[in-house]
This record gives C-alpha cells, sequence and structure tokens, in this order.
C-alpha cells in the first residue's frame, strides 16, 4: 500500500462537527463564574461582551450568572448544545466530558491542563478521554488548549485577548491552526491590530482526539478561509499531514512556523505539548515538497501574513527597488540578492521616464532606484516614480523604502498602490513616534508595511518560492 | 512480494547481499554492474574470462556488510591468475574477519568506467515514512554532507530539483573541462527509485554508494538493501 492509499482511506472527513464548533448555535461554559479575577469570569463576561447568544452557563449551585439562566449540569439544558467550553478542574474533566458526550455536544473544548504535558498518568487520562469520545456525536479540541475565534458568530474565547480588548467580530480570510495557546491568541491580538481579520482560529493543545491536520484539512475546504497559517511542534499523521497540505496548497497559501527545528528546541517541545519533534531536516523537506511557506519566527510568520494577505503573488524574482536612501538602498540590495532575488533591469523608456520626473539627478535612473532630495520637496516623486517602475514589463514587484523625513509623500503613494497590479510593499524605518502613525496607515489600507526593508524583502523571497511551487502545477 | 525480499524474510535476514541488492534493483529499471557469483576459485577465473578484464571480486556473504573492512573486495585484476589469487586472499581473510561467516562465494564484477560519483540512498522517517537522498557520493558524502532529500513517492519535479539543490552541482554540469553528466538519467534514476520503495514497503532502508555517472550512464557500482525488522 502505498503512502497516498494509506492516508486516503484514514481520511473520514465530517466537516458537519466543524462547522458546529465554529458556527454553534448555542454554547454552554461550564466552570462559568461570577467570582473576580477567575478564569470562570473572565470567559463568562468576555464572551457576553463580544456578542455571542445563546449561552448557557453552568455551575452547581448559582441559578444564575451575569444576568443568564445557569444550570447545575449540561445535562439540564433545555436545548441541544453545539459547542461546549470546558473551564473545570483536573479531577472533574473526565466526568463532565461524559456528560458532554450523553448530551450530545457536537464539539468540546477542554481548557483544562495538568494532563499529558505532566506525566504518565496524564498521558493515561488523555487515552481514556479520547476512549469516552470515540464512536460518539462529540468530538474533544484539547486538553491543555486555549480555545477559539470565530468572528463570524462573535465567537471569541481567547483568554489574551478577552483581557487585552480591541478584538473584533468583523470577520476576514484567515484562518489559524495553533500547537501552542498563547501564540494563537497573540497571532490574534497582533493582527487584528495590524488590520488582518480572521476567519477560524483554534488551539489543539494536546491533540488526544482532534488533530492540527483535522483543522488544516478542514480550512482546505472551507470556502471562507482564503490564507492558513498555523504553529506546530509535532504532528501525530505526518503523512497524512503532509499529503493534505500538498493538495490544499495549490489552491490556498499555507504559512506555518514549526517549533522544535533544532535538537533543543525539540527537548523543550517534548515537555510542552507532549508530541514528537521530528528531525528538522526532514520537516524542511516536507514544507518544500508541500508548497508550505516555513518562516522562522513569530515576526516572520505577521510579515508573511500580511503579504500573502495584501499583495498578489509575483509573477518572477525581479524587483526594483524605490528610495531616497541611497547608501541604504545598496545593503537592500544586498539581502534581496542574498533570499535569491534578482534586480530587474529597467527598460531605456522606463529610464528616460524617470530621469524626466527627476530632474537635476545628475546620474542616470537605475535600480535600485534613489530619488536623493526630490521626494522631500515633491511629494508626488514617490507616488510616480512607483507607476512609472511597475509599468515596466522587467520588473515583477516594488519594494518602496518610504522617507520618515517627507510625511507629505505618504497620502499619495497609499492613493497610487491600489492601482498597481504588481506586488508592493513598503518599508519604513522604525523612528517611534514619528513613524508610529506612518505604520498605521499603510495598514489601514491593507498595505503590508515594515520596519526594515529586510523584512520586505523576506516575505517577497517566500512569495517567490510560493509561485514556484505553484508553477510546478500548471 | 518481490521474491527477493521473500527469501531474505523466510531466512529472517534483513541485509540484503550486494547480489540480492543488486538483482532486486535490476528488476526496477537500475543498472548496475555486471553481477555473477563464482563459488569456486575456477568459476571466478572463468566468469572474469567472460566478463573481460579487468575485474572486480568481491565477497558474497550475508554475515559480512562491510566488505572492505573484511578484506573482502579486490579490484583491477587484469588477468586469470591475479584473479585465482585475489579469491584465495578474499577467502583467507574473510574467515579470519568472521570466521563464522556463511560464504556463498564472491561475486565477480566488470570494472565501471571511473566517473563521477553520486549517493542515492532511502532512509524511513518515523512521521513521514520513506524518504529518498540525493548526494555527491565516494568521499564526498561524508566530508561535505551535499545532500538533499524528499518525502516519497516523488514527482519527476522533484527528481529535477534534488539533483540543481546540492551545492555541488556545478561538478555534474562538467568542471574544469570534465565532461558532464546526464542529468536526466539520474532524474530517472531517483524516480526508478521511489517507484521501487512505493512498491515494496518492506524496505526500511538503501545505499546506491556508489553511482556513477556520465555522459551516458548512470550506473550503481555498490547496493544495499535492508528490510524493516
Amino acid at each position: 500500500m502505498n503512502v497516498a492509499q494509506k492516508s486516503q482511506d484514514q481520511i473520514t472527513p465530517d466537516f458537519s462537527t466543524f462547522d458546529s464548533i465554529f458556527r454553534p448555535k448555542a454554547v454552554a461554559i461550564i466552570g462559568a463564574s461570577n467570582k473576580e479575577g477567575s478564569f470562570g469570569r473572565l470567559f463568562l463576561e468576555g464572551i457576553i461582551k463580544a456578542g455571542y447568544s445563546p449561552i448557557y452557563p453552568i455551575h452547581l449551585r448559582e441559578k444564575e450568572l451575569m444576568g443568564l439562566k445557569a444550570y447545575a449540569s449540561i445535562k439540564d439544558v433545555p436545548v441541544p448544545i453545539d459547542l461546549a467550553l470546558l473551564m473545570v478542574p483536573y479531577s472533574e474533566a473526565l466526568k463532565i466530558v461524559r456528560e458532554c458526550v450523553e448530551k450530545e455536544v457536537r464539539g468540546v473544548v477542554l481548557f483544562t491542563s495538568g494532563f499529558g504535558e505532566k506525566g504518565e498518568e496524564g498521558k493515561q487520562a488523555e487515552r481514556e478521554l479520547a476512549k469516552i469520545v470515540a464512536g460518539s456525536r462529540t468530538r474533544l479540541i484539547g486538553p491543555n488548549c486555549n480555545g477559539l475565534y470565530s468572528p463570524a458568530v462573535k465567537l471569541v474565547s481567547l483568554p489574551g485577548s478577552l483581557i487585552t480588548g480591541g478584538v473584533t467580530t468583523e470577520a476576514g480570510t484567515l484562518s489559524v491552526v495553533s500547537q501552542s495557546g498563547s501564540l494563537n491568541d497573540f497571532l490574534v491580538q497582533t493582527l487584528t491590530r495590524k488590520n488582518i481579520r480572521f476567519n477560524k482560529t483554534v488551539s489543539t493543545g494536546n491533540e488526544c482526539d482532534l488533530h492540527a491536520e483535522d483543522f488544516l484539512e478542514y480550512y482546505g475546504s472551507d470556502p471562507n478561509t482564503t490564507l492558513i497559517a498555523g504553529y506546530l511542534e509535532g504532528i501525530k499523521d505526518g503523512k497524512r499531514f503532509y499529503q493534505l497540505a500538498k493538495e490544499i496548497s495549490k489552491k490556498k497559501p499555507i504559512i506555518i512556523w514549526k517549533g522544535g527545528m533544532t535538537e533543543a528546541g525539540a527537548r523543550s517541545a517534548v515537555a510542552h505539548t507532549g508530541a514528537l519533534a521530528g528531525s528538522s531536516v526532514i520537516w524542511e523537506t516536507m514544507f518544500k515538497q508541500a508548497g508550505i511557506i516555513n518562516p522562522n519566527s513569530f515576526e516572520e510568520m505577521v510579515d508573511c501574513i500580511l503579504a500573502f494577505s495584501w499583495t498578489g503573488i509575483p509573477k518572477g524574482r525581479r524587483i526594483a527597488i524605490l528610495s531616497s536612501m541611497g547608501g541604504t538602498n545598496i545593503g537592500t540590495t544586498d539581502n534581496c540578492i542574498r533570499a535569491g532575488l534578482e534586480m530587474a533591469k529597467l527598460t531605456d523608456q522606463t529610464k528616460e521616464r524617470l530621469n524626466q520626473l527627476l530632474p537635476g539627478a545628475g546620474t542616470s535612473a537605475s535600480n535600485p532606484l534613489d530619488v536623493g532630495v526630490g521626494g522631500m520637496m515633491n511629494p508626488k516623486v514617490f507616488a510616480e516614480g512607483m507607476k512609472i517602475i511597475t509599468e515596466d514589463e522587467n520588473v515583477d514587484m516594488l519594494m518602496l523604502v518610504a522617507d520618515p523625513d517627507a510625511p507629505l509623500s505618504i497620502p499619495s503613494i497609499i492613493e497610487a498602490i491600489p492601482s498597481i497590479k504588481k506586488p508592493v510593499t513598503v518599508s519604513i524605518f522604525d523612528m517611534l513616534d514619528l513613524t508610529e502613525s506612518h505604520y498605521r496607515k499603510f495598514l489601514e489600507h491593507r498595505i503590508p508595511v515594515f520596519h526594515e526593508p529586510k523584512r520586505a524583502v523576506a516575505a517577497l523571497a517566500k512569495m517567490c518560492e510560493y509561485a514556484d511551487y505553484l508553477k510546478q502545477y500548471k | 512480494m518481490n521474491s527477493i525480499i521473500e527469501q531474505s524474510i523466510k531466512q529472517k535476514r534483513t541485509v540484503l547481499t550486494e547480489l540480492e541488492s543488486k538483482k532486486l534493483i535490476a528488476q526496477y529499471g537500475i543498472e548496475t554492474t555486471s553481477i555473477n557469483l563464482a563459488r569456486t576459485e575456477a568459476e571466478a577465473v572463468k566468469l572474469s574470462d567472460n566478463i573481460g578484464y579487468p575485474v572486480v571480486l568481491k565477497i558474497s556473504s550475508a554475515d559480512i556488510t562491510h566488505k572492505s573492512d573484511a578484506g573482502g573486495v579486490k579490484v583491477g585484476l587484469k588477468n586469470a591468475a591475479e584473479v585465482a589469487e585475489a579469491y584465495k586472499n578474499i577467502m583467507t581473510s574473510c574467515l579470519k574477519y568472521c570466521p563464522t561467516a556463511v560464504i556463498e562465494g564472491v561475486t565477480v564484477q566488470d570494472m565501471a568506467k571511473p566517473a563521477l560519483e553520486v549517493i542515492i540512498g532511502v532512509t524511513t522517517d518515523p512521521q513521514f515514512g520513506p524518504v529518498i537522498m540525493f548526494g555527491l557520493g565516494g568521499v564526498w558524502v561524508e566530508v561535505l554532507k551535499d545532500v538533499v532529500f524528499r518525502l516519497i513517492p516523488i514527482e519527476k519535479v522533484d527528481a529535477q530539483k534534488m539533483i540543481r539543490e546540492i551545492k555541488g552541482f556545478n561538478l555534474l554540469k562538467g568542471y574544469r573541462g570534465q565532461e558532464p553528466a546526464n542529468v536526466e538519467l539520474l532524474e530517472n534514476l531517483l524516480l526508478k527509485v521511489s517507484d521501487m520503495i512505493v512498491k515494496n514497503p518492506e524496505i526500511s532502508e538503501m545505499d546506491l554508494n556508489p553511482v556513477f555517472v556520465s555522459k551516458d550512464k548512470a550506473i550503481a557500482v555498490d547496493a544495499r538493501v535492508i528490510l524493516f525488522k
């Protein structure tokens, strides 16, 4: 039996369960509480505030919590429950999951920690949990996870996001699966502030029932998801993950940061979620072969998400750089070459047009293009220069290094970018208060902007790798 | 199941002999040096006469996997007298190396024309299953570790990329007037290995090292196939 056959046999997609998990008709919060400072209170209050309804709080003694009728057991709730969020002590977890199964809850999210990550006893308890849900209508997320986020139904159950606030219920098209709960939460908080909107996110914890690959498969078939991002430490079924990713990435990009790629990293991964991390070279091979974009830090992951969300895929590797800083242009050119990009050779016609735009520049226009003080004096120079360069047939993408000294140029740059058909990224060197509002403006207009040109180069290079993958299957 | 593999499993052996390994890979269209077993000194001389000199003699025993270490390999034998002498030396030193070894005889092989050496290997990853490796062979594989991997099965485009990804690809293109290697034959060879592994899930590891590549040939000079326990 070859790999493909074996994997297909194992796939039994039942997407209705996942639909119920992410678009539940009713949610129960078990372990909900009135007590100030408790997780039960944070979740109940936060979820109500975010706007999800109807919520059924479960509490042994209380008859009412935050104005909602409370029930002693999930089995007392008079309506069917699609999703149950469990913030219960370790000692109660198995019993309550059993009750959820009896109630035929479709999805149970078990936040409780202290399972497999602690040792053999916890692992045994996880095997028990898996047995309890096996063959039932109930699927389990976790334990030791951090919840999910589904803005389309105004459901936010990420503790960090609930504490810091500001998480929107406006839906986008990015979906996330993370084996780290806090990373899922950080991504939502970080990217929301950068104006990225999510479709669905989930943290999978110790994965005693549902695994990262199950969510990958679901997102792959989900018409509302156009970009998938994830954080992984180890996978239970590597072959299935690979087969799924290889097919899905032909339709939508998958960006995965993998922890545990070095020996020291791998050791702490074992302690962290109880999953085995594979050897790094094979993981890298798998990512490459499956067309997965593989950033190696949170920052690079965020950068890739901005670029893949807001610009098209470059047709080739020829880049043009436009800035008012001759020195950094040279260093940035080095970074482009190191990243496998090529410096575009501008046509004579383009050079001629640029020379007309920049009278008195002294030398003939070339790539990288330094507009010198022209950019400071004439706010239109950057915008016009971008248009001229990207109309050149030899240019596949443009990197603008915008000038913090020339704030007047920024509105015209922002106005010009949407009409440019090729990928454009913007970089502005970070000058704290001086540049903060510039970043916000670019992000508001869904233009990928970075604190340092090298980060733009890295994101563009990843896009080129992905373009190469797609070309293989054309 | 392939009969060579089946026989080995029946005999509770996980390491195929060079002869078995080469017969197996030949069934999947992989070119190897000629492989003939001689059970006696006289047979070795007769086979050498037929193949044409120079020849190589290698010990054939399931108990001896590190043939060179056992003194079981003699190369560049130019005539019948040298073959007879080599046969005696191989038997003596191999029995000294491993007195309990069951020895089938020696394999008589033609001397492959020296060419660029590459390695093609297979290993099994605990998470992702069988993986194919390609790199510069001979001494380079140990020193430079200039190798690349792909999960099996591979597609043609994977084979093309693997070969071009190694740092030493310029050597294959022909370096300082050396004849360029036939890259297309190498691509096909990688695809044949992938296909063979897909069809024989009993194989856990394999080394074709070295494979000699030249303008018109890609030939496995040594082969070792290992089965799952």
